[in-house]
Order: C-alpha cells, then structure tokens, then sequence
C-alpha cells in the first residue's frame, strides 16, 4: 500500500491529503501525509516492524496507536522513546527502531526469545547475585542489552518553560463525557480548562462505532465539537498530558516544552478506559492490534489496517469493530467471541447479515507468524472448555490482521493518585471507583458507563456536581447508570509454549507472573517488584489486569483480594528537562559586587549571597590570603559586610526584647553602646552570635550572621507574638550595605571624609556605636574587633554602598588600602579566637563548651534557652573548644579532622589556617576535656591517616591582650 | 536614614541591568509596549505600628481599609497597607521629591527602610499576568486580581510585594522585591517577557 | 501541593509557608522540674487528632496560628495569634534556684 491507496473520506481526520512529507525510517526514505503519526506512516508504508522488543527483541508493531503501549518506542535523531503512534512526522526526521543488533529488519539477539525457559522471571537478580565478584563480570554485558534507546551525549540544553494556569474547573479528557461536562459547566458561568491527551476532540467519538448503522458518533461529535470550541469559557488544550494529581487539586500538564502547573477549584476526570488484549501464544506479532487501534487507523489516518482480519472479542466493541473494517474493504474472515453468546442478538445479527462468520465460546489460542515472526499470517481458533482453557481441536484461519478487546480498564491513574480506591467485582468484572476527594469528580468510560447516550448524562451529571461546589448551580444530582458490560472475564490461554505476554514492555509471558508466585511472591506489589511487570512506559496499562487475575487464580484468591498495583505519579514518562526547565536559583548580590568583581575577586557562595573570597587568582589563593592578611594587620584593608543580618527593634519595651532573646544582659546597655549578642535556642544551643547597638533609649539594631538573620528574625517575630511587648522588629539585611575598615590606618582613611563624627579614641572607643553622616550618606558606626585591628563597621543605606566603598577605596589609596575576602576575614578572626557560629559550633554546642560563659547573664529572670542552658551546664562538661597550634606541619589538618583520645573519638577539628602573624598553623577543635587546658596536646587523625600532634594554648592566638583593637 | 542631601551617590542596585536598554527608568510608559521599568531610586516611605493609621490620617492621607489593597492619592502617590499596621507610601512620578510625610518615626508609628530594603520594578503593557504567571504562583488576571489588589507572595522563589494599579491610563503591576536580588529578579522577569515580545 | 489559608493573605501555596511547631504553653521555667521543661522542649503528642501549629506566611513574615488535624491534613481554622495571646506576658519576679 502507499499514499495513493489510503481509505476515501470520511476517513483519515487527521491527515492532509495533498501535502506529503518525507521522512527517514532506519535510513530509507518514507513519505507520509502531513498529519500522520510517524506509526501510521509507516503502516501506509506497509512497514509493519517499527521497534523490537526490551527483552526477546521481538518485532513490534503498533497496538493502540494512542500512544499507551511501548511497542511502538523509536528513536527520534537523537531522542530516545519517542512514541511512534503519537508523534506527528515532519519532514527530515530521521527515525530508527530501538532495541536490536545489527538491523531492525534482522537482529542477531532475536535468538534470545529461544532462550527464553532458560531466562525465567527474576534470570538477572538469580543468576548474577552470586557467587560473589560475578556481577561484576556481567554487569557490562548485561548494561547493554538492558536500557531503552541511545542517548545523545552531545545534546544541546533546549529552552523547557514552566507556567502556571488558574480556571474553576478543569476537566481531563475530551470525549463524550468530558465534551458535555465541560460544557454544562462552562453554559453555567465556570471558566473551564479542557485537557486532551490527542491532537483532537472527541476520544472515542473520533474512531469508535457505538450503534449499527455508524451514524450516531459522527452526529454527536460535530454537535458537541462546535459547541466546545466557540464556547469562550472554554480553554482546549489538545496534544496536553495532565500527568498527575496533586493535592488541592494542583495539576501539571505536559504540552510541548511547557509544564503548566494547573490550579483548579474542581476537576472533571474523564479519562476514558484502555482496551485491553487477549492472552495468548504470539499475542505480540506485528498485525495483532486492539480493535480500537484499528479503527484508529482507519478513522484518523484512512490506513486500511489488513486485507483479512479475525476479531477476537469478549464484548460488543469486536462486532462494531468488524463493521467499520468492512465497510472498508476488509475481509473479515470470522468475529471470534469469547463469550457463550453474544448479549446484544441485533449486533450479532448485523455481522452475521454482513456475511461476516460469528463463532462463539471460541478463542485464538496462538497466532501463526510468518518468518522472523515480522507479521501474523493465520491464527489457531478452539473452543473454550473452561475458563482459560481450550479444546484440543483446532481450526486454522489465515489472516494478516488480528483485532482483539477482551474489556476495558479504567483509566484510573490520577484518581488513585488522588486517593480513589479502585474495586473489582469478580461476578462482572467490573471495576468501581471510590473514596474520591470532595473536588474531584469522575465522569464516562473511566466510571464504568459505556452507553453514549449514559455516558453523556455523566458527564452533566459530574459537571454539576462541579457547579453546585462552585456556587454556580444548585440542581438535584441523579446517579448515571450503564447496563452494559464490557469486560470479559477470563481472556488469559496460557500456551505450553509460552510467548503469551501479559506484559509487552517487559516481555512477561503468562508463567512468569505464575512463576513469580510460586515463588512465594504472594502480594501484587511484590509480584509488579520481583518481576518487574507493569513497570515498562505503559506502565500496567495493559498488564495490570491480567497480572491481578493470574496472581488471584495462582494464589487462590478474588482480584478484588489481590487488588491492582498502585499508581503513582507521573501517568507517563516525563522528560527532566520539563522538570529542570527554567528552574530559579536566586542570587542576592550586596551592591558593591561589581566592585569586587571589577578587582578580580573569587566569590563564593554564603546563602544566597555572593562574597568575595579573595582578590587574585584560583592558582594564587594561598598568597593572595596571606597578603591579604598582612595587610590589615600592618596597613589598612576593606571587606564587604553587607551581607551579615540586620535586625531594628524598637519602642519602649526594645531593651525588655533584646534582653529575653540574646544571653547577656542588655537593660542597663548605654546608648551608643555595641554589646556581643549570643543566641541560644529553646535547647540551651547558641545557635548564632552578632552585636547589639544601642542607638537610642529604644533603638536597638542588631547584626545576626549572613545564613542565621531570617531564622532569627521569625524567630523574634514569633516570640512576640506571644510575648506582646510594645516593640516593632524589622529586617533591614537588605536595605543596609557594610564595610569593615579595619588596620592600623583606619581611622586616618576614614578621617580623610566629610564626616560629623568626632573618631577620636576618647570620643568614639572601642566597643561604641555613632550615627553619623560621611560625605553626606547617613551611617552608623560601630567600632567593633572581629579581625582583631582598630576596625570601624560603616554601615549605610544600600543604595549608596557603592558610593561608599569607591569614597573609603579612595581615601585609603595613600594608605596602600586593600580589600580582603572572607577567607582572609576567616584566618584573622581565627588568629583571634574568635568563634564563628555554625562553624566552630554545633547542633550540640552549648555556651559553656563554647568559652562564652561570660556572655551569659545568670542574673535576668529570663532569655530564650535560659533553663535549657542551667541544665546542660550543671551536667558533667565532656568536651570543650580550645586553640591548639602545629609547630612543624607534617601534613595540616583540615575542618572535620578527628581528635583522637586514646580510643576514642573526642571531638574534631572546626577551624585550621596556617597564620604568617602567629609564624604557625593555628585552629579551634573540640578536646576532651581533660586534653582542654593550654599545655595539653590533642592527637589529629589527618587525611593520611596520620595521627598529627597539637599543643593547646590559650586564646587569642593572637595579640593576647586585645590591645590593637582598642587603639 | 532615607532622605539624601547628595542624591548622586544614590544607586539603584539595577542600573546595569538596563544600560543597554533605555526603556528602564523612564515614567512614559507606551501601552502597546510589554515593558519592565526600575523605579527603585523614586521615593517610597513605609510606616508601621499601632499609631500608623492615626499618623496617616494626620497627614490627611486616606487609607485603604483593608491589608493587600491599595489606594492612589490626589497626587499620584499609592498607598499601600501591607496589613493590619503596616502601610507603604510609593511616589511613581518622575523627580518627585516633595513628600506629604517625612520618614520619622514616633512612638507605635515605625519607619520602615522600604527605599533601601526593597527594589521598585515596574512591569506594563499587554500580557503583564501571563509573564507573571510564569513566575507566581498567584493568580494575578484581572478577574482575580482587580486594579487595587495587593499579592504578598513568591515571585521567581523571591519574596515580592506585587501591586496592581494604574500609572496613567494603564494597568500595571508593581513589584517590591528583596533589593539584593533585585537584578536576578530583572533577569528572570526579562526572561519570562521574551515569548510575548514581538 | 496543598493549599493553606493565610488570616491575612488567603489561599496560598503550602511551598510559601514554613511551619513553626505545636503551640504550646511554657510551664514556669524557673520553678518546672527537669523533666516538666524536657517535655516542653523535646516531647510531642504524635497523635492522630487535630494540632495547633504555628506557620508562618514567609513572604510576608506574618505568624499564624492553625488547627489541623494529623490524619486527613486537613486545616480546620487559622487565626491571627492575638486571638489566642492577648496579653503582655512577664518575666519579672525573683529567681528561684531548680531542681537539679
């Protein structure tokens, strides 16, 4: 066949007669019709064999043609698992079977399906776990046969969007039920989201054939088409995958290269069903399709599946099916019915009248394949003598096609996300869902109502269940009920001979599941695991079933005893790029970083913010610290502080505030006064550390760590929101820029500026806080000794911190002013002893291990970890952080290191540089604490696996007695 | 702290974001323009405390009578109450410097450090709600968010204030933002406008 | 993803909010014994009925206070906690030694 030959109109919907396009398939050139699925295609084509199989590389064709099954995965340039049945070709595509060695047409491992009793279910976990070493061997060999298509190492990153979608109703899946549904609602004033998995309305209204004469889908489809496409409160999306549920009805649909994240008030789910296939040997031949593939086909693509077909059914649906295959010009060679007789006589009449053989209680019990197992060729048709089991006697009908329905399961995978609970009767074989959330509502196929008509009124039915929810109708709710059943019950012939899947992703043929429970994998979901049936891409769409059925029958036990395998999120495969696409990462930068930048500083990451490490080279990094260093220990240097907290707590009670929250005593704090500030939790551990200014009677501005502010903050905001006191916090992090000017020189460079401040040591000592203005900026001044030099911490509004620094770099040029990074600010507070929280502490540190005893007042009634601190306290003290130095370095320990004493581990390393000031390597640990006195030594377990040996000395390492700080 | 005599050392954290693009500072907004605009240097004053709404109301400034709503004075100024306490005072226009209140606190009336704290982007022009829509997970169309409204949310994983109200005849929205994020936040709304640009 | 009723700012996204712990009333910490304050501190109900929570509506820094219940995830109320601490609470008062 070829284009020329397709089916007249009214078939082929979808496609567009008079513009080919030309593709490659395994490197021949293919032309289809604009519209075609790169499936039907190749149909057209009379190219059958699209892709092997995982496991047996058994050639595959389609068998839904809606994109449910794997056997039909391609490869795409240079994607992997491209859905053939879906995806719409163009023209230059180039497009490849998956799964085989050497030729798609002619692939070396199809031997393996002969190997197949040898490679029983569980072959990969049994046969290489032991002995030991032997997965190891193995593992490569195996590595290549396992995996779905090749990946494109050199892939270019593509632009993946995300966007979100706000609607009172979305309602998932357009067909019958959806269609009329979202139109009640939408006539109703909701403003509705219509999702559809196809390119196009309708759903089974677009091939399926629902009464004798053909006509009824045709009629009902345009009416409702219309209607729903001019409807403006009415969004349609189609070719859109609403791949979850979430709570609160939080929905993410896949469309394209976009994720949109749904929020609706209700949703409508009317998913439909998935046919299901019959169980028997060779059930997997290219040329065997569900009937509603093949009137898929003909309907969307006028492909003319066959030129003889046996229709093997369970219901109803195989003789609709039979019709519209003859009315195209298909030779039906016998309608097979699984059932005693068929339930509709009129139907059955109808074939028959066609001139179309009917033979009941019959099955296929093995398809018959041509060579290489491309195509079927006959099947072997038997009675039925009892549920799976067939008479001896066997009628061979030749045939190019099969198509099969052996009943219809709901497509319940969002709603059991959502917490439905799917039942089972084992008399009708009917599936029932309930315990559905209270905005979640369930319409058509999917809530087991078939007949269009019925299905129809579910639709409106749900839709005012909607309504009534969104205050948008108030009409009585009658329940929908559907007579006719779909579902066969038993249509599982397992063959002596195997090859009669159950599972077409995974190759899992009829014994496996048997086998699985023999083994003793009684529960379904260890069934689904040991086996690993249902986990492929269709993930158990088709499978799910008749695994429950033969884990039931194996272990004697109802379906509804054995239950379905549980369905999770995402309903089909989900590229991470949709994941990953435009992904936010925020960054916070102070406003002089491009200042640093511009001076070739490193940065590196504080939370959010970017700091300045260093100014100079990656290679450089150890020369550039330690110059940096000297420099503010001889001259003057600058840093960036505007990323440490900033916190305002004022009104009359800001003293009483500071006072509960900080451990130190803050009433009787002078203003103009700094006081260091150490938090502790409810736990009694500090938990970050800053300093409070008192810039009025009740003024305070406290500084908190760059990562600890915004926990501190709601911390104190959470306080008082129990506490009531007549204060206001804010967090000013952001709306102040800092400085630490800090050498020798630093007040002659900031002496050099316009300022109102009298920096005199007498005027402005150590430890005091000044407002004040420089060069016009309003600035708060504090004098503080972190890095241990007379330093001043100039704090000004954000928007002038650039003007500040370039002022301040100005002014100290004749000085020889450098800035310095937050590793050399590291080194300096080390030399100083000066504890940073988070670093040199942790999730147990509690003051006392800490030193900070005297920054504790034992005097107030209360702070926050007040009780918590007397309790560790009092307990007997095991550990302790002390300041050890290396006289020769053999190999410097680093953050983490072990301090070992005798077997045990007492502590480990939190801080280690080495100092040019101090002529050492100097650090903090944590020591046992009878190793914590100066004099004593601490064994440190280093990377080698050395142990280094350290003396303990008393802190500061540098300048013992503060006395350059308080110049 | 927020008023200046040497208003040039004054920057917008954001001003090379926009140097390359001149639509960026300008008050002329064109209606057929998706455009984004840094407002960050233009004057804002936020108070709170129990005492705010009396010292508004002193000032003879109306108020809005419920938190997450706005409302625009005689003269142009927005006034946004942020909740129960806490009230915002924007100046849209071009060198604006005259102010009906100076930025002082009194006691239970606090001055908060909007000007310095927070970013001023402007976002106008067609398609405003669906640019935000890739980055907000609020509901921000005209239906749900009239002109007036207020969404205290996350915008691009950063905390914003985005306020709807009219500059001129148009509908825009104004996005008070963590300053220190702000040209991250730039980018990733200039990011968000591209597909509606023509 | 869940939604949570904010008191000031409405429904909301749950990835807006952080949470902030069981409300609970802080015996007299200067007169509890150890093991009244450890229970404070360290122990929680765990069980299946309804909680009261602090959260927290992070872009607005704004405290809250919900009862929900811990099986069905269910908020039932959420409040502003002026509702529930309307009082300025004191510390004032002689220390009295504890309990070792």
């Amino acid at each position: 066949m070829n284009n020329l030959q397709r089916l007249k109109e009214p078939m082929g919907s979808l496609i567009e007669r008079d513009r080919p396009v030309t593709f490659s398939f395994e490197g021949q050139s293919i032309v289809g019709l604009a519209g075609d699925s790169i499936a039907s295609a190749l149909l057209a084509n009379n190219q059958w064999l699209i892709s092997r199989s995982f496991k047996y590389h058994r050639p595959r064709g389609p068998l839904t043609m809606a994109g449910q099954d794997a056997n039909t995965l391609v490869q795409l340039g240079g994607e992997p698992n491209v859905l053939a049945d879906n995806q719409v070709i163009g023209a230059q595509m180039q497009v490849s079977g998956q799964n085989y060695s050497g030729s798609l047409e002619s692939d070396r491992d199809a031997l393996l399906g002969h190997f197949s009793r040898f490679m029983p279910v569980g072959f990969y976990y049994r046969s290489f776990f032991k002995p030991m070493g032997a997965w190891e061997k193995w593992e490569g060999f195996i590595r290549k046969k396992a995996g779905l298509g090749v990946l494109d190492l050199e892939a270019k990153p593509e632009y993946y969007d995300k966007e979100y979608l706000f609607y009172d109703l979305m309602v998932v899946g357009a067909g019958p039920a959806g269609l009329s549904a979202a139109l009640k609602a939408a006539d109703a004033g909701a403003q509705v989201l219509l999702v559809e998995e196809q390119r196009l309305l309708g759903g089974a209204l677009s091939y399926h054939r629902f009464d004798i004469q053909g006509q009824q889908a045709t009629s009902t489809l345009s009416s409702l088409v219309d209607k729903v496409q001019a409807h403006q409160n009415i969004q349609v999306m189609l070719s859109a995958t609403c791949n979850a549920w979430f709570t609160d009805n939080y929905l993410p649909v896949i469309q394209d290269k976009r994720l949109f994240k749904v929020r609706v008030q209700e949703c409508i789910v009317a998913s439909g069903a998935f046919e299901q296939h019959v169980v028997f040997r060779n059930n997997d031949l290219p040329g065997i399709m569900m009937c509603s593939a093949a009137s898929r086909l003909m309907k969307h693509y006028a492909v003319k599946p066959g030129q003889r077909a046996v229709v093997l059914t369970g219901n109803d649906t195989g003789y609709l099916t039979a019709l519209d295959l003859a009315e195209q010009g298909v030779q039906i060679a016998a309608v097979v019915d699984m059932r005693e007789s068929s339930l509709v006589s009129e139907l059955q009449a109808a074939v028959r009248d066609a001139g179309i053989e009917v033979l009941c209680n019959s099955t296929v019990y093995e398809a018959l394949a041509t060579k290489g197992n491309k195509h079927v060729r006959a099947v072997d048709v038997r009675k039925i003598s009892a549920p799976g089991e067939v008479a001896s006697q066997a009628r061979i009908i030749d045939c190019d096609l099969i198509c099969m329905s052996a009943g219809f399961m709901p497509a319940y995978q969002l709603l059991c996300q959502a917490g439905g609970q799917l039942s089972y009767s084992d008399d009708t074989a009917q599936f029932t869902l309930s315990n559905l959330p209270a905005h979640l509502h369930v319409a058509g196929s999917v809530n087991g109502v078939h007949q269009l008509e019925q299905v129809i009124k579910d639709g409106q039915r749900a839709a005012g269940v909607a309504l009534h929810n969104l205050s948008l109708g108030d009409e009585t709710i009658e329940a929908v009920t559907c007579q006719s059943n779909h579902n066969y019950h038993w249509p599982i012939f397992s063959h002596p001979k195997g090859k009669d899947f159950v599972d077409f992703d995974e190759d899992l043929q009829a014994a496996d599941i048997v086998n699985a429970t023999r083994l003793g994998y009684r529960d379904i979901q260890l069934v689904k695991r040991f086996s690993t049936v249902g986990m492929g891409p269709s993930q158990g769409r088709h499978s799910a079933l008749p695994t429950a059925r033969l884990v039931a029958k194996a272990t004697k036990r109802t379906v509804t005893q054995t239950g379905i395998t549980t369905a999770r999120p995402p309903f089909v495969p989900e590229k991470l790029a949709l994941s990953a696409g435009r992904s936010f990462n925020p960054v916070r930068f102070t406003s002089m970083h491009h200042r640093h930048i511009a001076l070739g500083a490193q940065m590196i990451a504080a939370g959010n913010w970017r700091r300045p490490a260093y100014y100079g080279s990656v290679e450089q990094r150890e020369q550039a610290i330690q110059s940096e260093a000297l420099q503010v220990r001889n001259k003057v240097g600058l840093i960036d502080v505007s990323t440490l907290g900033g916190i305002e707590v004022r009104g009359p009670d800001a003293a009483e505030f500071i006072n509960r929250i900080y451990t130190f005593a803050f009433l009787k704090q002078p203003v103009g006064k700094t006081r260091y500030a150490v938090l502790t939790s409810e736990q009694g551990v500090v938990i970050d550390d800053g300093v409070a200014c008192r810039i009025g009677e009740n003024h305070f501005y406290v500084t908190a760590t760059t990562t600890g502010v915004d926990q501190v903050y709601r911390q104190m905001l959470k306080w008082n929101a129990q506490w009531r006191l007549n204060i206001d916090v804010a967090n000013v992090t952001s709306a102040f820029s800092a400085v630490n000017l800090a050498g020798p020189d630093a007040r002659k460079v900031l002496q050099k500026l316009d300022s109102d401040v009298d920096l005199s040591i007498e005027a402005f000592p150590y430890l005091a806080c000044r407002e004040a203005r420089i060069e016009g900026i309003p600035a708060r001044l504090l004098r503080v000794g972190f890095v241990g030099e007379l330093g001043y911490e100039i704090h000004v509004p954000s928007s002038c911190g650039e003007a500040l620094w370039d002022l301040l770099m100005a002014a100290g040029k004749e000085f020889d002013i450098k800035p310095f990074g937050v590793e050399t600010q590291r080194l300096l507070r080390l030399e100083k002893g000066h504890i940073i929280v988070g670093q040199d502490t942790d999730s147990m540190s509690h003051p006392g291990e800490l030193s900070l005893n005297w920054a504790v007042s034992r005097k107030k009634p209360f702070f926050v970890g007040s009780r918590s601190v007397d309790i560790v306290m009092a307990q007997t003290q095991t550990r302790k952080l002390v300041g050890f130095t290396l006289d020769a370095i053999i190999e410097q320990p680093k953050e983490g290191h072990l301090v070992i004493s005798g077997d045990d581990v007492a502590g480990h390393v939190t801080s280690c540089e080495y100092s040019a000031s101090v002529g050492k390597c100097i650090g903090l640990a944590f020591a046992a604490i009878g190793d914590s006195q100066p004099g004593s030594s601490i064994s440190i377990r280093v990377d080698s696996g050395a142990l280094v040996e350290a003396s303990v000395v008393s802190l500061p390492f540098f300048d013992p007695d503060n006395q350059r700080q308080e110049l | 702290m927020t008023t200046l005599e040497n208003f040039s050392l004054k920057r917008s954290l954001l001003y090379r974001c926009y140097q390359q693009q001149p639509v960026a500072l300008t008050a002329e907004i064109d209606p057929g323009q998706l455009s984004l605009h840094d407002f960050s240097v233009k004057l804002r004053y936020g108070f709170r405390g129990p005492q705010a709404h009396t010292v508004l109301s002193a000032a003879q400034i109306a108020v809005p009578s419920a938190a997450n709503n706005l409302c625009t004075t005689a003269s142009g100024e927005l006034v946004l109450r942020l909740s129960n306490t806490e009230y915002w005072l924007l100046h849209p226009q071009a060198g604006k410097q005259q102010t009906l209140l100076e930025s002082q606190s009194t006691e239970q009336c606090y001055s908060l450090f909007c000007q310095d704290s927070h970013a001023w982007l402007v976002l106008a022009g067609p398609n405003i709600a669906r640019v935000m829509a890739k980055l907000c997970a609020v509901d921000l169309r005209e239906s749900a968010f009239p002109r007036g409204a207020i969404a205290q949310t996350s915008v691009a994983r950063v905390n914003a204030i985005i306020a709807h109200h009219s500059f001129g005849d148009n509908a825009v929205f104004s996005i008070l933002s963590d300053s220190a994020s702000a040209s991250y936040l730039w980018d990733a709304i200039q990011d968000a406008m591209q597909e509606f640009k023509d | 993803m869940k939604m949570i009723n904010c008191p000031l700012n409405g429904l909301r996204n749950s990835s807006e909010f952080v949470y902030g712990g069981e409300v609970k009333e802080m015996p007299d910490h200067r007169n509890c014994n150890d093991r009244e304050w450890a229970e404070y501190i360290f122990f929680h109900e765990n069980a299946v009925a309804v909680v009261t929570e602090w959260w927290l509506h992070a872009p607005s820094s704004y405290w809250f206070i919900g009862e929900r219940h811990t099986a069905s995830d269910e908020f039932i109320r959420t409040y502003d906690p002026s509702e529930r601490f309307s009082t300025r609470v004191e510390f004032a008062g002689p220390v009295v030694e504890s309990e070792k």
